[in-house]
C-alpha cells in the first residue's frame, strides 16, 4: 500500500470516527473556557498590567487574546464540520436501508414471544388489526408474514441534528463574512439634530429623544422619535424604544447607549421663593442654558453646571467629584443685582450656596440634562440562516428522543402451530418491553379466544 | 414586609424538614419517615409554587427576572422533578439527595444580599416575553441537568459500596444510569438547547447581536458542548455506567459554573443579572 493510500485510509477513519467527533467537541469547550479566562479583545497594556510582561507577549503571540477567531477555534470547528458531515453522509444508507426495506429481523431479536396458533392465515390478520390499534406501519412480505414499525423518521433525527448544526454554522459564516454595523451619534442641545446615514444616502434627524422612568427612579424606557429626510422632505417617521423596532433602508437601528453631558444643561425649570411670606410665587419657568430668562421681577441666567457638586477648599473652587449626576447643581446669575450668583442644588431644592441677597430666592426644581445618543444600524444575512437552523435543531432533537423507532416481525414457524414474534427498539428499550408485552398479551388473548 | 420572603422561608422549613424525614428513612429504614417526608416535600414543593405566585403578583412580572427569583423557580422545578421520579419509580430513597440539594440551594439564596431580595422594576431590556421564554426553558433543562447528576453521583456511590446496607434502599445501578441518561435527553439538553436559541433571538432583537461571546452565553456552549459529546458518548460509543457518570457530573458543573460562577467571577452582558437584571 502506498503512503498516499495509507493517509487517505487514516483520514477516512479519523473523519468517520465519533470518537475523533466527541475529541472535538470538547477541545472546543476547553478552548471557549480559555476564552472566558483571559478577557477577549483588550489592549496590550490591559494584559501587561494583569499577567506581566512575559505572560502578556505570549496571550498576543498566540492569539489568546482573540482566541474565538483564531485557529484555536477555527481549526477544530472546521474538523468538526468535515468530520460532521462525512460520519452523517456514512451513516444515511444504513439508516435508509434499515427503515425503508421491510424486512425479517428475527435472527437475534431483542424481544421475542412465541403463541400457539391454529389457523395461519387468521393468525396473522388478527395480529396485524392488533399492530395497527398500536399506531405500527403493516408491511405483508412475500413469505406471507408481517412486518410492522413506527417512528421511522426518529431514526432520521441524529441526522436532523447533524444538519442543523451546518446550517447554524454556515449561518454564523455568513454572518462573519458579510454582516455590517455602523454608528451614529446625536447631541440632544438642538431639536431635529440631523446626521446622514451615506450607506442609504438619507438624513437621520432626531426629533426628540427621553426617558422613561419607574417610581423608584430606575430606568423604564428609552425614547427616540427619528424621522428620516431624502431630498429635503421626511420620508419615514417612527418611534424608536424596547417594543417597537426600526428597520429602516434594509438596516435595523438599535439605541446603543447614552450618556448625559457633564458640563453643562440644555434648560433649567426655576421657581420664584418669597422669603418673607414663606410660598412659591407663581409658575415655574424653563430657563434655557446661558439665556435670559424672566422670572418675577428678575432676569435669571443658567451659566454653570456640575454633576456631582464638590467644593474644593484648597483651591476655593467649585468643581465635580465625579461625572455621575450624584449631587446635580446648576450656578444661576440674577441680572443687575451684585454678587448676583446662586448655586443651586437640585436634589434638595432649597438649599443653595447663596450669594444673592434679595427677598425672593430663586430656586431650582430640576434639569433637562443634554444627551449624547447612540444609535447602531446593521443588518446581518445570516441570522435567518441562523434561526433556520435552530429551528432544525429542535425538531431534530424531538424526532431523537420523543419518537422512537420500533419494529416488529410476526412470522408462523414450520410446522405452522406457533406464532412467532420478533420486537426491536432503537431507544427506550424499558418502554417498549411494556409494549411488546401487551401486543403479545392481546394477540394471545385474540387467538385464544378464536380457538 | 415583603409576603413572598415570608412564602419563602415557610418553604425553606419545609424542605428541611422533609431532609430531615428523608435522612431518617434512608439510614433507618422508617417507612413511616418516607411517607412523612414525601408529604413535607409535596407541601414545600407547594409552598415553593405560592412564593413564585406571590412574588409574581408582588412585582407584576414572571418571578425570575434576578438571581433570587431564579433559584426559587430552579428548586420548584427540581422539585417537580423529583415528586414525578418519586411517583414514577415508587422509590423514596433518592429523596434525600434532592432534598439536601434544595436546602443547598435556599441556603445559599438566602445568603445572598438583601438587595436581592427587594423586587426591582425591570430594565427596558427585560420587559419583554423573551424574558419568560429564555429563562423558563433554559431552567428546566437546569434542573434536568440536576437530576442526572444526582443520579451519576448515586450510581458511583452504589457501585462503589453496594454493600453498605444503606444504599439497598437507592434504586439498582442500571436504572440509576438510564435515568441520568433520560434526564439529559429527553430534558436536559432539548431544553437548554430551546434557551440558547430563545436567548440568541432575545440577544438579538435587543442588541442586534445573536452571539457575543459574552461569558454567559459561551458557558452555556461550553455546557451544550460537554451534555453533546455525552449523548455521542452514550448512544454512538456504548459509553454506560461509570464513564457516562463522570460526564454526566462535569456537565453539571459547567452548568453550576454557568449559573453560578458567571454571575459573580466573570463580567459581561449577563452582569446585571446580579441584581434586577
Amino acid at each position: 500500500m502506498n503512503a498516499a493510500r495509507v493517509i487517505a485510509k487514516f483520514l477516512k477513519d479519523l473523519f468517520s470516527s465519533i470518537r475523533f467527533g466527541i475529541v472535538l467537541l470538547l477541545i472546543i469547550a476547553v478552548i471557549a473556557i480559555v476564552g472566558t479566562v483571559v478577557e477577549q479583545g483588550k489592549l496590550p497594556q490591559y494584559y501587561d498590567k494583569l499577567y506581566g510582561a512575559e505572560a502578556a507577549e505570549w496571550i498576543l503571540k498566540l492569539s489568546i487574546n482573540k482566541i474565538y477567531g483564531s485557529l484555536w477555534m477555527v481549526v477544530p470547528t472546521v474538523l468538526l464540520v468535515i468530520n460532521l458531515i462525512y460520519a452523517t453522509l456514512l451513516k444515511i444508507p444504513s439508516i435508509v436501508r434499515s427503515t425503508a426495506v421491510p424486512k425479517k429481523f428475527h435472527i437475534n431479536p431483542k424481544f421475542s414471544e412465541s403463541v400457539s396458533v391454529g389457523n395461519r392465515y387468521d393468525a396473522i390478520i388478527q395480529s396485524s388489526g392488533i399492530l395497527k390499534s398500536h399506531h405500527y406501519k403493516i408491511y405483508k412480505l412475500a413469505d406471507g408474514s408481517l412486518f410492522a414499525h413506527k417512528g421511522v423518521l426518529s431514526r432520521f433525527g441524529m441526522v436532523v441534528v447533524h444538519l442543523s448544526i451546518l446550517i447554524i454554522l454556515l449561518g454564523g459564516l455568513i454572518g462573519a463574512l458579510y454582516s455590517y454595523k455602523n454608528f451614529v451619534n446625536f447631541v440632544t442641545i438642538d431639536a431635529g439634530y440631523s446626521k446622514k446615514i451615506p450607506e442609504i444616502n438619507t438624513v437621520m434627524k432626531l426629533d426628540r429623544f427621553w426617558i422613561d422612568y419607574w417610581p423608584d427612579g430606575s430606568y423604564k424606557q428609552y425614547n427616540t422619535m427619528i424621522s428620516f429626510i431624502k431630498n429635503g422632505k421626511v420620508v419615514y417617521k417612527q418611534l424608536l424604544n424596547h417594543d417597537n423596532k426600526l428597520d429602516y433602508g434594509g438596516f435595523r437601528f438599535f439605541h446603543e447607549y447614552h450618556e448625559k453631558s457633564y458640563d453643562r444643561v440644555k434648560s433649567v425649570v426655576l421657581l420664584l421663593y418669597d422669603k418673607r411670606t414663606q410660598k412659591v410665587v407663581g409658575n415655574s419657568i424653563t430657563a434655557e442654558w446661558n439665556r435670559w430668562t424672566k422670572i418675577g421681577p428678575y432676569s435669571v441666567k443658567v451659566v454653570d453646571f456640575v454633576p456631582d457638586f464638590y467644593f474644593d477648599k484648597v483651591s476655593g473652587r467649585i468643581t465635580t467629584k465625579s461625572i455621575e449626576y450624584n449631587n446635580p447643581a446648576v450656578r444661576i446669575q440674577v441680572k443687575g443685582a451684585p454678587n448676583s450668583f446662586d448655586w443651586e442644588f437640585i436634589k434638595y431644592p432649597g438649599d443653595s450656596i447663596n450669594e444673592f441677597k434679595g427677598d425672593m430666592a430663586v430656586v431650582a426644581y430640576s434639569i433637562n440634562p443634554i444627551y449624547f445618543v447612540n444609535f447602531r444600524y446593521a443588518y446581518n444575512p445570516g441570522a435567518n440562516l441562523i434561526w433556520f437552523g435552530s429551528i432544525i435543531m429542535i425538531i431534530g432533537f424531538m424526532l431523537s428522543f420523543y419518537l422512537y423507532y420500533r419494529r416488529i416481525h410476526i412470522d408462523v414457524d414450520s410446522d405452522a402451530e406457533r406464532l412467532i414474534l420478533s420486537g426491536n427498539s432503537y431507544k427506550h428499550k424499558d418502554s417498549f418491553t411494556r409494549e411488546f408485552e401487551r401486543i403479545s398479551k392481546e394477540i394471545k388473548d385474540c387467538l385464544r379466544e378464536e380457538t | 414586609m415583603i409576603l413572598s420572603l415570608l412564602f419563602f422561608d415557610i418553604t425553606f422549613g419545609f424542605y428541611i424538614a422533609a431532609a430531615i424525614s428523608y435522612l431518617i428513612y434512608f439510614l433507618f429504614k422508617k417507612e413511616w419517615f418516607g411517607y412523612t417526608g414525601t408529604l413535607l416535600f409535596f407541601i414545600g414543593f407547594l409552598s415553593n409554587v405560592a412564593t413564585l405566585i406571590v412574588r409574581a403578583i408582588e412585582i407584576h412580572h414572571v418571578p425570575f427576572s434576578n438571581l433570587y427569583e431564579s433559584m426559587v423557580f430552579f428548586t420548584a422545578l427540581l422539585a417537580a422533578a423529583y415528586l414525578w421520579l418519586e411517583f414514577r419509580y415508587k422509590t423514596k430513597s433518592v429523596g434525600v439527595f434532592v432534598s439536601f440539594l434544595i436546602v443547598i440551594s435556599f441556603f445559599v439564596t438566602n445568603l445572598l444580599p438583601f438587595r436581592y431580595k427587594v423586587y426591582a422594576y425591570l430594565n427596558p431590556v427585560l420587559q419583554s416575553y423573551w424574558l419568560e421564554v429564555h429563562v423558563s426553558t433554559s431552567f428546566i433543562g437546569y434542573a434536568a441537568f440536576a437530576i442526572s447528576f444526582i443520579a451519576a453521583l448515586l450510581y458511583l456511590a452504589k457501585s462503589k459500596w453496594s454493600n453498605i446496607a444503606v444504599f439497598e434502599a437507592i434504586p439498582d445501578v442500571s436504572s440509576l444510569d438510564n435515568l441520568s441518561y433520560k434526564a439529559i435527553s429527553w430534558w436536559g439538553l432539548p431544553f437548554l438547547t430551546i434557551g440558547i436559541v430563545t436567548g440568541g433571538v432575545w440577544a438579538n432583537i435587543t442588541w442586534g447581536s445573536y452571539w457575543s461571546w459574552d461569558p454567559k452565553e459561551t458557558w452555556s456552549l461550553i455546557t451544550w458542548l460537554i451534555y453533546a459529546a455525552y449523548l455521542h458518548a452514550r448512544v454512538a460509543r456504548g459509553w454506560k455506567g461509570k464513564k457516562a457518570a463522570l460526564l454526566s457530573i462535569v456537565g453539571f458543573l459547567s452548568m453550576a459554573f454557568l449559573y453560578w460562577g458567571v454571575a459573580f467571577i466573570l463580567p459581561g452582558l449577563h452582569a446585571y443579572s446580579e441584581t434586577a437584571q
